[in-house]
């Protein structure tokens, strides 16, 4: 077992140059997840006043500032009504469950990559920012014309008159922002098994070719292969003729 | 023969495994005070020359026997350089009804002679042949001359013409002793060698590992 060991460890030394095979399959994936677009983020301008009062408090006539909304963006977002009528859309007739799985991953990822934010006195925007661009599309769709719809309808609630406030409109088309990434923390559990896979498999490998060279490796493996009597086993006389030097103060 | 040499000698002939295996041999293979022994191994620079001199060294030290060293490893001699010696043997000269025992020479170990490998120009394509009976004369001369002849042979693989065939050899020896390298010899071409040396008749007595290039050792 011992001499099996030091074998192996001998073949591992031996060819130890092949040990960088081990870091090309993750400094591949690293390169190949690097070159893949795996973020988009998805922005719709909408011409808003800041200070139009929009339909969205709880109350049937209460009314809310798209100020409070920045500060506050789960109440726009997260609305039961909006996120239940979300669901809907977009897997058509399922029931909603609040406990059904589906549903809550919706509800985790409008939290986590949904956002709006005034950038200037009357334009409010919408972004995503997330791994799946349809579903991206949809949510800034929804959201900004859910958007425009609340401030309209806060523009009647609230019984101004139309002068002092422009009506909501989109503003132009959804901006698409692709991001790529050398890494990512997500990556550090597939680049660790890779890493692990491909270690394992160069060490497998190395032992493999250690096991198929041909040559003896002890007076045993030739006593046993050749069927013949071993007369001796000759040390490497270049080290005892050098200690035998030594020993001679040569 | 310059200190060199001699503390080179002198070194094999101390190697106590050395010392080992000569008992071995002269144990198993001596009879009336008659020995010869052919050194070879399945591919080149494994070692031969190395522990045909040694045994020779010991042989040579152990009794009051007369040993002589023949290189055999014409196309590729070495034994000269251990002793520090020139190559002075012409096989031509035995066509010319010269005795093998002009050509040997005296080393500075007491016994012990060597007969350097030979030049020869024979150039014709009976070569092979004629080398193995010159070398099959050569022994017999050889061991009515000394107690003990310890032949330096070629290796066994790779074959050619010109050399004198180790196998062809073996048969008119009492025993053969086959080197290995270990970490190095591929285990099949020993077992052919051992093969074709039992199948052509030859005594194999056993196996010398030489560890020299081994680091498992």
């Amino acid at each position: 077992m011992y001499f099996n060991i030091k074998r192996y460890f001998y073949g591992i030394s031996k060819r130890r140059f092949w040990l960088l095979l081990i870091l090309f399959p993750p400094v591949f994936y690293i390169f190949v997840s690097a070159s893949n677009t795996d973020r988009f983020s998805i922005r719709q301008n909408i011409s808003i006043s800041k200070d139009l009062p929009v339909a969205l408090a709880s109350g049937p006539a209460g009314l809310k500032q798209i100020q409070e909304l920045v500060i506050h963006p789960d109440d726009f977002f997260l609305n039961n009504y909006a996120v239940r009528k979300l669901y809907t859309e977009l897997y058509v007739g399922k029931a909603v469950y609040r406990a059904d799985g589906q549903f809550r991953n919706l509800l985790e990822m409008i939290k986590n990559s949904m956002s709006i934010k005034i950038p200037s006195e009357n334009i409010a925007v919408i972004t995503f920012y997330g791994e799946d661009r349809a579903i991206g599309r949809t949510l800034v769709s929804y959201y900004s014309e859910r958007l425009v719809q609340k401030g309209k309808e806060g523009l009647v609630r609230s019984k101004h008159n139309e002068s002092n406030f422009e009506l909501p409109v989109l503003m132009g088309t959804m901006e698409i922002h692709e991001h790529r990434s050398l890494w990512r923390p997500e990556r550090l559990f597939p680049f660790s098994l890779i890493t692990l896979i491909s270690l394992i498999g160069v060490l497998m490998i190395l032992g493999v070719l250690e096991w198929s060279d041909p040559s003896f490796k002890s007076e045993r493996q030739v006593a046993q292969y050749l069927e013949l009597p071993i007369l001796g086993s000759l040390p490497n006389l270049n080290k005892i003729s050098a200690s035998l030097d030594l020993k001679r103060g040569k | 023969m310059n200190t060199s040499t001699t503390k080179h000698l002198d070194f094999l002939s101390e190697i106590s495994e050395m010392k080992r295996i000569y008992l071995v041999i002269e144990n198993s293979l001596l009879k009336n005070n008659s020995l010869c022994l052919v050194i070879t191994s399945a591919l080149p620079d494994e070692g031969k020359t190395t522990i045909a001199t040694g045994l020779a060294a010991i042989a040579a030290g152990q009794r009051d026997l007369r040993v002589l060293a023949v290189d055999f490893s014409w196309h590729k001699p070495a034994l000269h350089e251990w002793f520090g010696l020139p190559q002075v043997f012409d096989a031509n000269d035995l066509d010319q009804g010269k005795s093998i025992l002009d050509s040997v020479q005296s080393t500075h170990l007491k016994n012990l002679d060597i007969l350097t490998a030979g030049s020869a120009s024979h150039n014709d394509v009976n070569r092979h042949e004629d080398l193995n009976q010159q070398g099959k004369d050569i022994v017999t001369k050889a061991r009515e001359a000394y107690d003990i002849v310890i032949i330096d042979s070629s290796s066994i693989f790779p074959v050619n013409r010109n050399m004198m065939d180790p196998i062809a050899i073996s048969t008119d020896a009492d025993g053969v002793v086959l080197v290995a390298l270990a970490n190095v010899t591929p285990r099949q071409k020993i077992k052919h060698a051992r093969m074709l040396l039992e199948t052509a008749g030859a005594h194999v007595v056993g196996v010398v590992v030489n560890q020299w290039k081994n680091p498992l050792f």
